[in-house]
């Protein structure tokens, strides 16, 4: 298991486009992916479960990652993050 | 055989297109039931998934072409949605745990989901929570085999129902609009502004027996003639075609002088502007050559939306709206709607006689916090960036324009000592639409800065006859001379203070009055942007 805390930039936060983005990120790989914010958890490949966390702009959320490739499929969640969602799926 | 009907024309134009009746879809049940096949519920439960999916992607097909890269993104979503694992795999798990059917489990887990979104309390997600129960309603009538309506159609077609509401009008694509054919409907209601806002052809009135018609049975709605018929022949087709042909040359002949500056003869002026609710009505207000937004109405603001907005969801709504026009001078109204328009968020007791009820500032101060300082407030901020009026609907009394002047100046004065210290008081303005301010200017001309006679609820007042009644539109061309008498006098007085008094209903748009009103000295009519082209022609006429 690898795990890694940042700060959402999106104006808007997670709504459709960024979660769905994220949802299809982490569903290109084997390993689970949860996100953690305000002690709320959520299938990091459901879009709706995302958006059910309510993170908006500046908010810090924990990504956690486990299973074959979770070093890789974190890099690229963290890549996507902290690009502000411009580095493609 | 033809078949002519013939009814209150609303919006002129001709169309020459199929039938297409549009009725509002059976409310959704949602059954409950036992199963014993978990196997077999949960492949049903996959096949109306992809069902569901093949209607969004027939939906984007649809709309590809008439919406641009974001607006077309929805119907990814919609997509992305119903394959959502989490949706998915918890329906499935409920299936098999409760050994109910799977319409009941896929609608326990989606109301959750929706539930969660909406108490997230952000406007944006709201809107996702109603996406998600769209789309439980679209799979859940797939898996009980209810029947599922589409306004969503690429070609060109006739409305033909009992009635159209303005949400249902406004969710449809106009362009595949032609005509609307309605038994129901008033005269100037909303579905009616905007119809012609659209320039669509609307009659109203029609005989009940329209609704038998078939769809797709050819139809000819000529509203230049006051006629609708069903199944015409070639000759008259041919005969509309040509008609249709003049008609839109003679348009776009209009339009394109409606930018050039508009004077008479001589040399007088009056501004023409537009009566405006949405971006799309204000871009066709900037394309055919208004010379200011003369009434904005933004109760579609509120009718649109969900839950209640915040002070910022106004500011953000209007900012939109006036971007798309900047240039001009906007005025802009408050809240103006009541029992007639209920809101899902706001409930108000339904009332005999809603037009003369706790409607528009009467419910907005009654909710104040709720309904008129968010919005207040926001037009305020807003006037900084833009050059707007603010203009109070339903005043009856001195007491009711005082009451809301001194509001509207609380606002600006916390506002000030709260950040925005240069703000200052835009000019304030109210309707003249109830007789008793109408008939008595003197009370009134010293307490606002202008005046805006709303010519449809103030002729429905003086004839006491209800503007949404097919059978007393007559008393609406009686009332005219008593309109015209009501407004010269009114504006001499105001005229005598130097402050302005425009027009922006029916009336405005009149071209058998636009003489008389610049004689009287009218300052602006206002009006739907389609109108305009024709009404700055005739002005061009003028001496």
């Amino acid at each position: 298991m690898t795990q890694h805390t940042l700060v959402l930039n999106d104006p808007i936060g997670f709504h459709a486009r960024t979660a769905s983005l994220f949802a299809k990120t982490a569903a290109s790989f084997e390993s689970e992916v949860s996100v953690y914010f305000n002690e709320k958890k959520a299938n990091g490949k459901s879009m709706l479960s995302l958006m059910t966390l309510g993170v908006k702009s500046k908010q810090e959320i924990r990504i956690e990652v486990s299973g074959g490739d979770e070093d890789m499929a974190l890099d690229r969640l963290k890549n996507l993050v902290s690009s502000n969602f411009i580095a493609s799926a | 055989m033809t078949e002519v009907y013939t009814g209150k024309v609303v919006s002129k134009g001709i169309a020459i297109a199929p039938a297409r009746k549009v009725a509002l879809p059976p409310e959704l049940v949602v059954p409950d039931h036992g199963i014993e096949d978990l196997k077999h519920e949960q492949a049903l439960f996959d096949k109306a998934l992809a069902g569901a999916r093949d209607y969004v992607s027939r939906w984007k097909a649809t709309m590809n072409g008439r919406l641009e890269g974001e607006a077309l993104e929805l119907y990814d979503a919609y997509d992305e949605m119903l394959q959502d694992p989490e949706l998915v795999i918890q329906t499935k798990d409920l299936i098999e745990s409760s050994s109910k059917n799977a319409a009941h489990c896929f609608f326990r887990v989606t109301e959750d989901y929706a539930t969660t979104l909406m108490a997230l309390n952000d406007p944006y997600l709201s809107a996702r929570s109603e996406d998600i129960r769209m789309l439980a309603d679209l799979v859940i009538r797939l898996l009980s085999g209810q029947e599922i309506q589409e306004l969503t159609w690429t070609d060109k077609a006739v409305i033909v129902s009992r009635q159209l509401t303005p949400q249902q009008l406004s969710s449809m694509n106009s362009d595949a609009i032609a005509g609307i054919v309605l038994v129901e409907g008033g005269l100037t209601d909303h579905t009616a502004i905007l119809a012609q806002a659209l320039s669509i052809p609307l009659l109203i009135g029609v005989s009940e027996q329209v609704l038998e018609i078939q769809n797709e049975t050819p139809t000819l709605l000529d509203l230049e003639a006051g006629v609708f018929e069903v199944n015409p022949n070639t000759k008259q087709i041919h005969h509309a075609q040509e008609k249709l042909g003049v008609l839109q040359e003679r348009f776009e002949q209009a339009r394109l002088q409606a930018t050039e500056k508009t004077v008479t003869k001589s040399g007088r002026s009056i501004s023409v502007e537009a009566n405006v609710g949405s971006l799309l009505e204000v871009k066709q207000a900037k394309a055919n050559g208004a010379d200011g937004i003369g009434l904005f109405r933004t109760e579609l603001a509120f009718l649109q939306q969900k839950t209640l907005l915040s002070e910022q969801d106004h500011y953000d709504v209007y900012a939109s709206i006036l971007e798309g026009y900047k240039a001009v001078t906007h005025t802009i109204r408050l809240l103006d709607f009541g029992s007639d328009k209920p809101l899902s968020y706001l409930p108000v007791a339904k009332e005999e006689n809603p037009a003369m009820g706790l409607r528009a500032l009467r419910l907005g101060l009654k909710n104040y916090d709720l309904l008129l300082k968010p919005q207040i407030r926001a037009l305020l901020r807003i006037s900084k960036e833009f050059s707007i009026r603010i203009l109070c609907p339903m005043i009856a009394t001195e007491k009711d324009c005082i009451e809301i002047k001194s509001l509207i100046q609380y606002e600006l004065k916390d506002l000030k000592t709260k950040g925005y210290k240069e703000l200052k008081m835009p000019p304030f303005g109210i309707m003249v639409e109830v007789p008793n301010v109408a008939v008595n200017p003197k009370k009134f001309v010293d307490l606002a800065d202008f005046f805006s006679f709303g010519t449809n609820d103030l002729a429905q007042f003086l004839m006491a006859a209800d503007r949404s009644n097919v059978n007393l539109s007559i008393y609406f061309e009686d009332v005219k001379p008593t309109l015209i008498a009501i407004i010269e006098k009114f504006n001499s007085h105001a005229k005598r203070l130097g402050k302005a008094v425009s027009i922006c209903g029916e009336l405005a748009a009149d071209t058998d009055f636009t003489e008389e009103f610049l004689d009287i000295g009218i300052s602006s009519l206002s009006m739907a942007p389609s109108q305009i082209p024709i009404v700055k022609r005739r002005v061009r006429e003028i001496k």
